[in-house]
């Protein structure tokens, strides 16, 4: 049984955001953690990038594959968790607290009306 | 699907030929796989692995995740398709690579159990969906995945790596295991490629010999800077 936190907004590639005013954190959920095992490596472009909509603004990799990191809504990176780039394992171990990826300002906050909400992600991973 | 046998490319060409064939499938979706050998000793490494230092021999970065992986002696193949979900993505490539094996005469399993041994130095640990013969390693793999796109890189030990790459102390004769070693001869990409077709053909899956395109052709013409550049090699974040 995967956690899928009420108070956030999910992507279809398995990202979550948390939005407070204009900016928006981003990390990857429980069931993508889990997916991709055991966390090695990440890389988060630099703050003060711009990314489109459904742009990538990273890269993890676990053990065996390196995967892109989605921005389901444009912005620009103001904050990266240098935490997780220092030691991703607590991507794993807490991916909706301490291993949150970066914060964006949101372009165009409207967007946040397609993400899903929890019980449309569960249903989405099968959940 | 389109199963492609090469031999004879620089380790730059050969990373480029590849990221020309999963540029192509994003485009297009024609899943590939590609069969090769190196024309030099070299080694590949992990797409956000640290750098591992400049040597006598190239040291590329690849796209994909994973570990150091020394060639020169290997069977190297790519694959690019479709995204599937979680560990259906390793399941359906390695699997069929493991019965092509097998009808090869090769005695191998895939290793489903936690990572064990050397992480980040491939043919010195067992992670999952490697191949192997009895606990040693016969073959590793990595990959990178877009939203819809998985682009599958695997090393099958044929021999033992050339002696120049010894100084990468990345193959453990206990813990690995070489074709030439199960079976008392060295198979060639061909040989490879046919058991591998043979297998799919067997699933009712349609696979047939064929190149690259023109486009692709061109497509990796214009990487092979990219994979040649200290930019990539030594700290590739995004694209140079």
């Amino acid at each position: 049984m995967v956690n899928i936190p009420d108070n956030l907004s999910y992507s279809e590639t398995h990202e979550w955001l948390l939005v407070e005013g204009n900016v928006a954190t981003i990390g990857i959920t429980d069931h993508a953690q889990n997916e991709l095992g055991d966390i090695v490596y990440l890389e988060v472009k630099d703050p003060g990038t711009d990314v489109p909509t459904d742009g990538e603004f990273g890269i993890i990799e676990s053990v065996k594959a390196a995967s892109d990191l989605y921005l389901p809504v444009g912005g620009k990176v103001t904050e990266v968790n240098e935490a997780a780039v220092e030691d991703p394992a607590i991507i794993n171990k807490d991916p909706y607290g301490d291993g949150w990826l970066a914060k964006v300002e949101l372009a165009d906050p409207g967007e946040l009306e397609k993400l899903m909400d929890a019980a449309a992600y569960g249903a989405f991973i099968g959940e | 699907m389109r199963l492609i046998v090469e031999e004879g490319y620089s380790p730059a060409e050969n990373m480029a030929r590849d990221e020309a064939l999963f540029q192509a499938f994003r485009e297009r979706g024609e899943p590939v796989w590609r069969i090769y050998a190196w024309d030099r000793p070299a080694a590949t490494f992990g797409r956000l692995q640290p750098y591992p230092g400049k040597m006598r021999f190239a040291v590329v970065r690849r796209l994909t995740g994973g570990g150091i992986v020394p060639h020169g002696a290997d069977l190297t193949y790519c694959v690019v398709r479709e995204r599937r979900r979680g560990r259906e993505n390793y399941r359906s490539i390695i699997e069929p690579l493991a019965e092509a094996l097998r009808t090869l005469g090769i005695g191998c399993e895939v290793w489903e159990e936690e990572e064990k041994g050397a992480a980040g130095r491939c043919f010195a640990s067992l992670a999952p969906f490697d191949i192997h013969v009895g606990g040693r390693k016969l073959a590793g793999c990595a990959q990178y995945r877009t939203r819809n796109a998985v682009m599958h890189h695997g090393s099958v030990a044929n021999s033992v790596p050339p002696a120049e790459l010894a100084p990468l102390d990345v193959w453990d004769a206990g813990s690995s295991i070489t074709i030439e070693e199960a079976l008392n001869r060295r198979l060639t990409p061909d040989d490879f490629a046919g058991a591998v077709g043979q297998v799919f053909t067997s699933l009712q899956t349609e696979i047939k010999r064929g190149d690259m395109t023109k486009f692709e052709e061109r497509t990796a013409d214009g990487l092979i800077d990219k994979y040649s550049s200290d930019a990539w090699n030594e700290k590739a974040l995004w694209e140079p």
